[in-house]
């Protein structure tokens, strides 16, 4: 919990360290920047929250989390509480960070980010945070009511930007396939030119998610780049690159005991 | 024997399989913030062939069997592709000539007599069924198999629906588990 209660100390929109590069993404005409992240690291979704802190200080921002939509309300408790013991503990026992399957998406750093964004919402450096994990019926269904979500997260105002953050591989403008058939991936259903798909890379370390079995593993990665927002040479299906500069550290559950589960049926 | 019959669709359905199969690599490797090249790279055993090796072979194999049996120009890939897009594309060109290959092109290849020769001097001599059967398939299948262990062995959860996933199109209505 040392980097929860840390967080909560330098937290405020007055303290986000810039990222070289990010200006580029808070342009006018961009509507929608969608950043993706490996799961359950400590330095990916702090990387996000300095990217949404730098957004707020030139846009209306609206934030859209990979989380299940059925908790918007206890998201929207915590975000207009004031973050004390109790309200903490309320929070907390929403399913998405107590169930089984601790893929990352529950992890303490995601917790901080939760924290962050209390702050931020308070002081009005951002509009609202959103849920966007909606499911569905197929992988194609599942993906694209993200993509909905995304789309709805934005409000009337024609300054607002969505900041969405996911795992990468919904942030990429590509496909999939499943049980062979090929499906969209959510973000290919973005407006192009208006949407700008990032994926963050750490540096090498470990993470916190689910491969065969969900728990600490290594994690490869680009040791040797600076923290920045890089253009000039994104992945496929990605319009930037976001390097945290640090080596990544595995980020372990908020709210179960940090042990290394089997995934169901696997 | 009907040799189009046999090969060309299982040519051609499998040849799809491993572009499936390497869609969901690409896919692993982005969730999982790997390097395409730590895919494209991975090997089973330090004497055995990359992943991008082993899928120009696959369309090696395939062009090997048209030019075998009918005489047609090879089609193999020159070199190995540098990314998922470009070992997609090997695929579906293989799959688009296979494909493409008319049955009156097979006529009487079964009993043709087919001379095989290896780089190292070997020449096998047998019929184009006897190819077919003996040589072909278990070469094709060969590197599909090695392609499709690579990706399984770095982590891609890859399982029998993406080995033969042209069996869902067989499957009964309402007998699919959850389906």
């Amino acid at each position: 919990m040392i980097g929860f209660f840390a967080a909560m100390a330098v937290a405020t929109a007055s303290s986000c360290p810039p990222v070289d590069g990010a200006a580029a993404l808070f342009t006018e005409k961009t509507k929608y920047v969608w950043v993706g992240e490996v799961h359950g690291t400590a330095e990916e979704p702090a990387l996000f929250g300095d990217l949404v802190c730098q957004a707020a200080a030139t846009r209306p921002v609206v934030v859209a989390l990979e989380r299940d939509v059925a908790e918007q309300p206890l998201w929207n408790a915590y975000l207009t509480s004031d973050g004390g013991a109790a309200a903490r503990a309320a929070f907390l026992q929403a399913r998405s960070w107590t169930w089984e399957v601790q893929d990352g998406r529950s992890s303490l750093a995601i917790l901080d980010l939760a924290e962050r964004l209390r702050l931020a919402k308070r002081e009005g450096a951002i509009k609202d945070v959103k849920l966007i994990l909606a499911g569905g019926a197929s992988a194609a269904a599942y993906e694209q009511s993200m993509a909905q979500a995304v789309l709805a997260a934005r409000d009337a105002d024609p300054r607002t930007l969505v900041m969405a953050f996911s795992g990468n591989l919904h942030a990429k403008r590509g496909e999939n396939v499943r049980q062979g058939e090929t499906y969209a991936l959510a973000a290919k259903a973005m407006p192009v030119g208006e949407t700008l798909l990032v994926m963050i890379r750490g540096g090498s370390g470990t993470a916190w998610n689910c491969r065969r079995d969900c728990g600490e593993s290594p994690r490869g990665g680009w040791s040797d780049q600076a923290r920045r927002v890089d253009f000039a040479n994104p992945p496929q299906g990605f319009d930037a690159v976001a390097y945290t500069g640090r080596s990544s550290t595995a980020s372990p559950p908020a709210a179960r005991p940090a042990t290394r589960t089997a995934l169901p049926g696997g | 024997m009907d040799l189009h019959a046999l090969a060309i669709p299982t040519y051609v359905q499998m040849l799809k399989g491993l572009g499936n199969q390497l869609t969901k690599g690409e896919a692993y490797a982005v969730e999982h913030g790997l390097a395409t090249e730590e895919l494209l790279d991975a090997r089973l055993a330090p004497d055995m062939f990359p992943l991008s090796t082993q899928v120009r072979l696959v369309c090696t194999q395939a062009s090997d069997l048209l030019r075998h049996l009918t005489g047609a120009d090879s089609f193999a890939p020159a070199e190995d592709a540098t990314d998922f897009d470009g070992l997609r594309a090997q695929l579906t060109d293989a799959a688009q000539r296979i494909q493409a290959t008319p049955a009156s092109v097979f006529d009487g290849v079964a009993e043709k007599t087919i001379e095989l020769k290896l780089p190292n001097g070997i020449v096998f001599d047998m019929t184009g069924e006897q190819f077919v059967r003996d040589w072909a398939l278990p070469q094709f299948y060969f590197h599909l198999m090695a392609a499709y262990a690579i990706l399984r062995h770095k982590g891609v959860a890859l399982g029998k629906p993406d080995w033969v996933s042209h069996m869902f199109a067989y499957i009964r209505p309402g007998t699919m588990p959850g389906g």
